[in-house]
């Protein structure tokens, strides 16, 4: 009778100990799914169409704290966020010409919603400050890429407010208010340059 | 006799081009500043160089000034005078005062390099080494009404700030910075000095603005160190609030209407009223002039002891700025993220240096409040 009980008390000890590996382990690859999910709603897709338009796209440079103008083609698509991801994708992606890159390449475009009033929201991953370099120039340059890129090319976009993850973040790194959306400084642009 | 042919048909071929090489020269004293002014018939490259009482506009090419020399009759200017170095020409511009800021740009048909000199008043402090109670006979109103400066060393504790390339953290310098400031501040005039933190923790942006609202303080002075993605960015910056929205939309406005035609037919549809214009009922709005000056006269002691040139005061959104009802101005010191300033951001001799340059700026804006 000992014995039985015994065997009966291993067994369902070996019992519990599968069930428990195997709830962890479903765990586990839920978790990778839903990971996945998330990074595939990273990667917008962009409709291809077969006209496309050409958008000129700001970075700095080394020669001064000014945003210098490079040319891209995008599709142009019937949606104006459509064609603003792809703006914001092609500033991720960084400079083609003698350019500086002015966003950590590993950001992430989350969304982009545009109210009637003209305020584009572009909803960037974490990376976009935990990557940067912060300090006040590199600051300014990076928002101000991002803002004067759209306003620049799409005249219905007036005003950009940066989210992060989602959510309002007070500052990149501690210094320019993010808390509000920025209108364009097309006096940061090197051929615009104020005497 | 062939010999002397060619040789006339050479001269007289590198005449148009020998005159395409000679570069004009006009100076004019201004109110507030004296310009002088390089016309070229084509365009050049060139660096600005300053030492007390000099300056050097190196540029690149070989060109040629007329006279060698030329004395001036000018508030501030004493002498031209230029000389050849290599393929560089070198102009020089001797003054009558050693301390002095310089501004600079380009304007083309014809290309015109711009020198905009100003004069910085004497150092109000000169022996501050020696306890330095020589500038307090001469404080005047504007300090009498002063009692409390808030002084916010930029980041700390687990915000690090920027990196420079050989690890120097951006809180530990502001830090080291703000308390000799506060130390000369305290033992030269008759105010209290306030820190944000003295020591390396976290705190917000808002308790920051916070502490210098509840303290009812009459000055708010953040310090940074600033950082790029450009390697060779230095200099110093002086930056007082922009407000986020407002001028910028007038600028949008003129940008378009000057620079494309086929713009503006999309940028001016028939409700244009829909650009509005948002001003932001900050705190800080109602100081924007006095931040203005005051950021102005630290940064021209900044210019001066860093030797960086064209480097004026900028208006941006910061968001420690928004919150702070008094007049309050952020000073990016120097690139942490550039070699050489790293390396001068780390030293005691410099921390000091940059302390004693924002005092005087400081004072310098005190004694111009004075008199309303
Ligand atoms: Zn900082």
């Amino acid at each position: 009778m000992k014995r039985k009980e015994r065997i009966l008390l291993i067994s369902l000890f070996i019992i519990v100990c599968i069930l428990i590996i195997l709830i962890i382990l479903s765990l586990k690859t839920e978790k990778i799914k839903v990971s996945r999910e998330v990074t595939q709603t990273y990667f917008p897709n962009i409709e291809e169409t077969t006209e496309k338009r050409e958008v000129t796209i700001f970075f700095p440079s080394e020669e001064d704290s000014l945003l210098y103008p490079e040319a891209r083609e995008i599709y142009l698509t019937p949606s104006l966020i459509q064609q603003a991801k792809q703006v914001i994708l092609e500033l991720i992606k960084g400079p083609e010409n003698n350019h500086l890159p002015t966003l950590p390449p590993t950001t992430k475009l989350r969304e982009i919603f545009i109210t009637n009033d003209g305020t584009a929201y572009i909803d960037f991953s974490k990376e976009i400050y935990q990557q940067h370099p912060g300090g006040s120039e590199a600051e300014i340059i990076s928002i101000y890429a991002i803002v004067n890129s759209l306003t620049y090319n799409f005249p219905q976009i007036k005003r950009v407010q940066i989210l992060i993850e989602g959510l309002e973040k007070e500052t990149l790194n501690g210094h320019i208010d993010l808390t509000k959306p920025f209108s364009p400084r097309f006096n940061l642009i090197a051929s615009n340059k104020e005497p | 006799m062939k010999k002397k042919y060619l040789l006339l048909i050479i001269f007289l071929y590198l005449i148009p081009s020998l005159e395409g090489l000679t570069l004009k020269v006009r100076y004019a004293d201004h109110p507030d500043f004296t310009r002088v002014v390089i016309e070229s018939y084509t365009a050049f490259s060139y660096q600005i160089y300053t030492t007390p009482g000099k300056i050097d506009v190196v540029i690149n090419g070989n060109f040629t000034f007329g006279i060698q020399r030329k004395k001036v009759h000018s508030r501030i200017l004493k002498e031209f005078y230029w000389e050849k170095n290599g393929s560089n020409t070198i102009f020089k511009v001797i003054l009558k005062k050693d301390r002095f800021t310089i501004d600079y740009f380009t304007l083309i048909n014809p290309f015109r390099l711009v020198l905009d000199i100003k004069e910085l008043s004497s150092p109000v402090i000169p022996e501050l080494e020696g306890k330095g109670a020589g500038g307090i006979s001469n404080l005047n109103r504007g300090i009498r009404y002063t009692k409390t400066i808030i002084i916010d060393p930029g980041h700390g504790g687990s915000d690090r700030g920027a990196r420079g390339p050989s690890g120097l953290l951006e809180k530990n310098v502001t830090l080291a910075i703000a308390k000799e400031l506060k130390s000369i501040i305290e033992r030269n005039l008759p105010v209290r000095v306030v820190l944000t933190r003295t020591e390396d923790i976290n705190i917000s942006l808002e308790d920051r603005a916070s502490i210098a609202n509840n303290q009812k303080a009459d000055m708010f002075i953040s310090i940074h160190t600033n950082a790029s993605y450009r390697k060779s960015a230095h200099g110093s910056e002086t930056y007082f609030l922009s407000l986020h929205a407002s001028d910028e939309e007038t600028r949008r406005l003129a940008y378009f209407e000057n620079n494309s035609d086929k713009l503006e037919d999309e940028i001016f549809p028939e409700n244009a009223e829909d650009i509005k214009l948002i001003l932001w009922d900050l705190a800080q709005t109602s100081y924007l002039k006095q931040s203005s000056q005051l950021a102005e006269t630290i940064q021209n002691e900044l210019n001066y002891l860093l030797g960086t040139t064209n480097r004026g005061i900028k208006q941006a959104p910061f968001k420690v700025l928004s919150n702070v009802a008094m007049p309050a101005v952020l000073i990016e010191v120097a690139f942490i993220t550039n070699p050489e300033e790293e390396k001068k951001l780390s030293s005691v001799k410099f921390q000091r240096q940059v302390a004693l340059a924002i005092f005087r700026g400081i004072i310098n804006y005190l004694k111009s409040t004075e008199v309303k």
